[in-house]
């Protein structure tokens, strides 16, 4: 890939960032969705290394979005520290050292044992955050009262608002994010890890410590994780138990493969595209519950037939893509 | 310390809790075991069978003809999910057959709510499991009680059909060597199809058992699912007794734990998974060699 | 298509207002802002004005209709649906002097019912988007305290009025109030209040208890007062406190510690699907033949769903029962209306949606104004008279409607006159005798703007 190539893909997506508070309000898209969005994309954008690059399928990663969040709300709701992006910091830092013992720990069995062990410590963090941590996180009361962000700017401070503020405040570090996510795949480091994918057998005989390479791939998407939780906090003024459920793990999985895996900005889109059609359906009696059921049938026929997703069918079609023909197993 | 009754009800409650465990996870392992692939549609073939047991008991007021139909009812889904969609993914990467098995989960989870709404229903308890028994040390419904044998004579029956007959022992030799097994020219998609459904039909069984102590909703295999997840990793993944030890020692964490304080019971469970991957990766009973 | 139509409004609400800021006063006296023109017009706050600028106004409803709380969801919905229209047709104001004409103000109520799934993040959500999207002016619906005090801190931060749904913990109009919510559902303290006295009378005094509690704000509520209450005037003593996540499937081993801590009572705090299946199972584990049930509030449906032999000689508190049809008229009229509509007698929680709605109709009517400052400041120090409860009011330094709070005891099976005759009222008690004292629970209700 030039490196011309690589900086169009970025110039398109900060393009259409900075458009869409103009663009968005003729579409009758509210800047609600749209944030909402951004921070399930930013979740997405360190799964999608971890899945789409590396081949690696969690369905735990709840468990640092929580983690990430809870910590940067408890921080900020208790009063112990008032900068949210100090917050924001310290609560990513939390889910990439809970990351690493759970990575540590899960990557003792690889492939099938892999998905369903991430999927039990999930679990496990949302029984810990519902009742042995409660005092802490509010158990199934989460914590209310999150604030906003203010920034600091040459000496004026500026209080980030509700709405479009909130959403260039959000906006701003997910594409701070995905640029950190494309130097990442593009880097020597991001070849290994697709090698490791492509045929998960040859990349340790060439010589790479294969484990340590998912250890850090597993890391890095709990970083992003728990960032994107932190963000949520702030964002809805309210830390919900629901960021640590199960269901919150298969929504980033699900997102993920609609929009496109090993694209980075596929989790976005499919992001996107549920969030809206679940508000659009909201609004037509009787079929309020049916959002998940089209999104379910709408991901197997994806999975089965489009195996790159919705976003790359339309954008590079060409990219041939390893497919792995594997036996069930050896 | 717990008093001498409530550990022995406990210990009683956790394996009947566990035989119902052993059983779901039965079915997955079998499907794992053959076929090479985790069944993430297993929790919601549990859901589906306890509709159809519901629905069963609602046209005929017979419990026994409710769990034969349903068993059966969820085994012709199990088949149908293979014959349309699983088989295009043996060759895929075993992510791609997780994605699958998931996705099919939440059509048919979704499909179960758009159906019967989002309300518990009600799947009463048969004539002959009504009331309390004596034990003695404490008392303990008689219908839990039975559970607790129907489940343990299901996977006598599930034991019987792996290990002496013709089909287990193809499904052991698919365990042990697929290729070969295709060089004898068995059918082998025809037995891979027939396979998913027994796994299925335990998962329905499973389903169709336990409605009448927690009632049919929609969304009431997940925790199921998670926890027969553990189990397989605790029993080792793929091997028939290792589902069936897996399971005991699960209901038995959950249901003594809760003695001292409920809400550790299931980070205990998890607590424990994560020691016997440092332990013992394979499991307690894993063939060596696989995952 | 739904979207599509619904946008118009909005759209023409804008232009309207541009034109009511470029100084026309027909918009601003159009939207009942008239009193106000005389004044300094204040600041736009919230959704205000440019909610209120078209002949209609928008009202964000959210509503558990998946999940544990589906049952009691889909009551409450149909609640917001009777009253709503029973406002925007007249159909009120003929029966409550409180209203006047159609609609509120003369403006339409619209609405949209977002679904919580009986988890707070999805409610938090919909109101979300009816405040940013629909410029709604009032929010209101919820069937669990978690959600109810989430959606009360948005509507503090959102500055929207919010009538919360139905929410029994103390925190919601305690700890957690906010200027912007007005809670109607009895507190758990003023429900264990009123309940003590009864099931100390019923049952007998220095009793041991053993508590099945939920695992949230609420469930934390009830076992905190109903404790400190029969303690207080029965001398019952807590045997064991069985804490349960919500949603729990098997109640197995939590009955069994109960079955084990030789309780004589069994005080039942799980809500909704929840209480139903572990009443279910704690009858089949011969909880209920050893010990007395009480269910200190008791869920819509609960008897339909556990039968009537199953709930006879059952103690509770709830926020409304059909059964007060007979002491008000007002009361009459809604169960009437409701039966007629949907074949079964209103439950609770359609109670709420009905007179929260109608008592925020009646103060916007009262205020002459929906600019929320002037709502508040209205619903803080107005008696309502005549309302499906008999006169009632906000308590001004907390929100808490004072209201009478009704005891029930379950009818045998023999002695219901008809399918849904479930309960007995045992007694009304007045909303005074109930409220805990000034500042009991440290509420700070926060700034009008």
């Amino acid at each position: 890939m030039s490196r011309l190539r690589a900086l169009r893909a970025e110039g398109i997506v900060l393009a259409v960032l900075a458009l869409l508070p103009w663009v968005a309000p003729a579409l009758h898209v509210p800047a609600d969705v749209l944030t909402r969005s951004l921070i399930w994309g930013l979740f997405g954008l360190g799964f999608d290394i971890l899945f789409g690059f590396t081949g690696m399928l969690s369905f735990g990663q709840a468990a640092f979005y929580g983690t990430g969040g809870f910590v940067s709300a408890w921080l900020l709701t208790s009063g112990t520290l008032s900068s949210v992006p100090l917050a924001l910091l310290i609560g990513m830092a939390a889910a990439t050292a809970y990351g690493l013992i759970v990575g540590y720990v899960s990557l003792r069995r690889v492939g099938i044992y892999f998905a369903m062990i991430t999927l039990a410590f999930g679990e496990m963090s949302f029984f810990l955050e519902n009742s042995p941590l409660a005092a802490w996180t509010g158990g199934e009361n989460g914590l209310p009262g999150v604030p906003t962000p203010s920034l600091g700017l040459f000496g004026h401070v500026y209080a980030v608002k509700a709405g479009w503020p909130l959403y260039a405040f959000i906006a701003t570090i997910f594409f701070a994010g995905y640029v950190v996510a494309r130097r990442i795949v593009a880097s020597p480091y991001g070849v290994v890890l697709r090698a490791i994918k492509s045929n998960p057998r040859r990349a340790p005989a060439v010589g790479h410590d294969a484990q340590r390479y998912k250890l850090s791939a597993f890391v890095l998407a709990a970083a992003y994780a728990g960032l994107a939780g932190g963000l949520l906090g702030v964002f809805q003024g309210y830390m919900p138990p629901d960021a640590f459920f199960l269901s919150t793990s298969g929504q980033l999985v699900l997102s993920t493969v609609i929009g496109g895996r090993a694209t980075l900005i596929g989790p976005l889109i499919g992001a996107f595209t549920w969030i809206d059609l679940r508000s659009v359906l909201q609004q037509v009696p009787h079929l309020g519950a049916a959002w998940k059921l089209i999104f379910g049938a709408v991901f197997v026929v994806i999975v089965t037939l489009f195996r790159r997703g919705i976003f790359t069918i339309s954008w590079n079609p060409g990219d041939v893509h390893a497919v792995g023909v594997e036996l069930p197993s050896d | 310390m717990p008093s001498l009754g409530l550990f022995l009800s406990q210990l009683f409650n956790g394996l009947a809790l566990g035989a119902l465990l052993a059983l779901v996870a039965s079915g997955l392992t079998i499907i794992f075991g053959t076929l090479g692939l985790v069944n993430f549609a297993h929790g919601a073939l549990f859901a589906f069978g306890a509709y159809a047991g519901f629905v069963t008991y609602g046209l005929t007021h017979s419990f026994v003809l409710a769990l034969a139909a349903g068993a059966l009812v969820t085994g012709l889904l199990g088949l149908l999910m293979e014959w349309s969609l699983i088989r295009r993914y043996y060759a895929r990467p075993p992510e791609d057959q997780i994605l699958v098995t998931f996705g099919i989960g939440i059509v048919i989870v979704e499909s179960l709510r758009m159906a019967f709404g989002g309300l518990t229903q009600n799947v009463p308890q048969p004539a002959w499991g009504r009331g309390i028994l004596n034990l003695h040390y404490f008392f303990y419904p008689v219908y839990r009680l039975e559970v607790l044998g129907i489940a343990a004579l299901a996977l006598f029956g599930l034991y019987l059909l792996i290990y002496w007959t013709r089909l287990g022992l193809i499904v052991r030799a698919g365990i042990e060597d697929p290729l070969m097994v295709r060089m004898l020219g068995i059918r082998v998609p025809r037995v891979m199809t027939l396979v998913f459904g027994i796994g299925a039909v335990a998962a329905g069984f499973a389903g169709v058992v336990y409605a009448p102590i927690v009632s049919a909703a929609p969304d009431m295999g997940s925790s199921v699912q998670v926890q027969s997840f553990v189990v397989v990793v605790i029993g080792g993944l793929g091997s028939f007794p290792g589902a069936v030890v897996g399971g005991i020692i699960a209901g038995e964490i959950l249901s003594l734990t809760s003695m001292f304080d409920p809400a550790y019971s299931d980070v205990a469970l998890y607590a424990l998974m994560a020691l016997m991957l440092f332990v013992l990766p394979r499991g307690l009973l894993g063939t060596e060699g696989r995952g | 298509m739904a979207r599509k139509d619904r946008r118009v409004p909005r759209d023409a609400a804008r232009r309207d207002f541009m034109r009511s800021t470029a100084g026309i006063a027909g918009g601003l006296l159009a939207a009942g802002l008239a009193p106000r023109a005389a004044q300094a017009a204040p600041q736009p706050l919230g959704t205000w004005p440019l909610g209120v600028t078209g002949d209609s106004v928008f009202v964000g409803v959210t509503c558990p209709l998946t999940g544990p709380y589906s049952a009691a969801g889909e009551d409450h919905k149909k609640g917001y649906e009777l009253v709503i229209e029973h406002i925007n047709s007249g159909e009120l104001a003929k029966h409550w002097h409180h209203l006047r004409g159609k609609g509120v103000l003369g403006k339409q109520i619209r609405y949209q019912v977002g679904d919580t799934e009986s988890v707070p993040n999805p409610g938090v959500q919909a109101q979300t988007r009816f405040i940013t999207q629909d410029k709604a002016i009032m929010i209101t619906g919820s069937v669990n305290s978690a959600t109810a005090i989430a959606i009360e801190k948005l509507a503090q931060r959102e500055k929207v009025v919010n009538m919360v749904g139905a929410s029994g913990s103390n925190d919601t109009t305690g700890k957690d109030c906010q200027r912007y919510g007005f809670r109607s559902q009895p507190s758990a303290y003023m429900a264990a209040k009123a309940l003590a006295p009864v099931v100390v009378k019923e049952i007998g005094k220095n009793k041991k208890v053993a508590y099945l509690v939920p695992d949230y704000t609420y469930g934390e509520s009830v076992f905190d007062s109903t404790s400190q209450f029969t303690k207080q005037d029965g001398g019952w003593q807590i045997a064991t406190k069985q804490v349960v996540p919500l949603g729990t499937k098997d109640f197995s081993s939590y009955l069994l510690n109960i079955a084990n801590s030789g309780a004589d009572v069994f005080v039942n705090v799980a809500f909704g699907a929840d209480c139903v299946l572990s009443t279910k199972q704690a009858k089949q584990f011969g909880i209920l033949e050893k010990m007395k049930l009480v269910v200190p509030n008791i869920s819509p449906f609960q008897a339909k769903e556990l039968g009537a032999e199953l709930m006879q000689g059952v103690y509770g508190t709830f926020d409304f029962y059909w059964g007060l049809e007979g002491r008000f008229p007002l009361a009459k009229f809604f169960v009437a209306e409701f039966e007629k509509r949907y074949h079964y007698k209103p439950e609770w929680c359609a109670h709420i949606a009905y007179m929260q709605t109608m008592l925020w109709a009646a103060t916007v009517e009262k205020a002459k104004s929906f600019y929320p400052v002037d709502v508040i400041k209205t619903l803080e120090k107005t008696s309502f008279s005549d309302t499906t409860l008999g006169t009632v009011h906000y308590d001004a330094a907390t929100h808490q409607l004072v209201r009478p709070v009704p005891v029930v005891v379950g009818n045998k099976p023999s002695a219901m006159k008809h399918p849904d005759d479930y309960y007995r009222i045992a007694g009304l008690v007045p909303g005074a005798e109930t409220m805990p004292p000034a500042g009991f629970f440290g509420c700070k209700l926060g700034s009008y703007t």
